[in-house]
């Protein structure tokens, strides 16, 4: 079961609202590669996992994502606080604020509302585990991107935190698909689907 | 197939792949992903550098064209609270890919304590962080504000 902390896993203090900023961050809430999808995905993929480094692995990874997630809600949240609608069109936040206000809503910073496509839970240890390395690489990259675009110190900070765990994560993938691989022989790693194929007793 | 035999047959199925040399299917060891394991001994930052960097290990950090945190987390009560909590979290990752690491669970294991104690304090001075630690108070102080996400600071921070 999960239970509630009632802090975050990195301050996030924003003094300047500036909705032109959200307008883009809101895509790692949920977008393609944001925290919503990688809580989803590693929690998902859990299940079928055959090792134990495995499970506890995508499942402590996948509540650090929801950490994560709530990180950038707050960000979004603080952002878009305070607005005038005169700050609202300067921004260009108007297409966003007519659906939703200033509620924070899980979408691409394109618009495109959250979707499962993003994710992929294939079943297979080596498959999901290289899907996982892939998807901490391309959270990265969107990170990079929006480093690029922000200058306020206050929304850099808790952004290259995030940005630092996408490394680590990559790393203990890795981590995973090597110990993953340790039990296979490496005559054929695709001669079964550990997570499916049960060695008999 | 039943998955014994199938194992045997792999195993002879080929002959031993030496150096990783040669033509595939037979003499190479098939392309896979290669990441070398991180080593015990690897440097670690204190916590509250740790936090601020997004890591607890030197050789993992990675910064975007150098750039790092300018403000640092800082040292108030909740600050040191994330600081302890995060190198749980932190040790608790590299732990579930090398949990033979007895080194590492001992500082696990010093983290944990660190972070009771500072959670005692903070809940007494502060109010709840989980359900669990609303006590015999007159008030439900679950609801009160500020909420983590709330532009004005949470108490301690």
């Amino acid at each position: 079961m999960f239970e509630y902390e009632k802090k975050l896993q990195y301050p996030v203090n924003i003094k300047n609202p500036n909705p032109a900023l959200a307008k883009f961050i809101i895509s790692q809430y949920g977008g393609p590669d944001g925290e919503l999808g990688a809580s989803l995905r590693y929690l998902s993929q859990r299940f079928s996992m055959p090792y134990p480094e495995l499970k506890a692995l995508l499942t402590d990874i996948g509540t650090e994502e929801l950490a994560h997630l709530e990180m950038i809600g707050a960000i979004v949240h603080q952002l878009t606080r305070s607005m005038s609608e005169a700050d609202i069109k300067k921004a260009g936040y108007d297409a966003y604020f007519v659906d939703h206000t200033a509620g924070v809503y899980p979408s691409a910073a394109s618009g495109t509302p959250f979707t499962a496509a993003y994710i992929g839970v294939k079943g297979d240890t080596i498959a999901d585990l290289v899907e996982d390395m892939a998807a901490e690489q391309k959270a990265r990259v969107t990170y990079d991107n929006i480093l690029r675009l922000v200058d306020d110190p206050d929304v850099l900070d808790p952004i290259r935190f995030l940005r630092e765990r996408e490394i680590v994560h990559f790393q203990r993938f890795g981590e995973g698909l090597r110990r993953t691989t340790e039990r296979l022989n490496s005559r054929n790693f695709y001669a079964f689907n550990p997570s499916f194929d049960k060695p008999m007793k | 197939m039943d998955l014994e035999k199938l194992l045997m047959q792999i195993n002879s199925g080929c002959p031993a792949p030496g150096a990783a040399v040669g033509d595939l299917p037979c003499e190479a060891v098939i392309g896979m992903t290669y990441t070398p394991m991180q080593r015990s001994d690897s440097a670690k930052f204190e916590p509250q550098e740790a936090l601020s960097r997004g890591t607890l290990y030197p050789g993992l950090e990675m910064p975007w064209f150098n750039n790092f945190n300018v403000t640092g987390v800082p040292k108030t009560p909740l600050g040191e609270l994330q600081a302890l909590d995060f190198c749980i979290v932190e040790l608790g990752l590299y732990l579930d890919t090398h949990p033979e690491d007895s080194e590492a669970l001992s500082l696990y294991h010093a983290f944990q304590l660190a972070y009771k104690q500072k959670r005692e304090e903070y809940v007494k001075r502060f109010g709840p962080i989980s359900k669990h630690d609303i006590t015999d108070d007159d008030e439900y102080s679950w609801i009160s504000d500020p909420w983590p996400w709330d532009a004005s600071r949470r108490r301690g921070a």
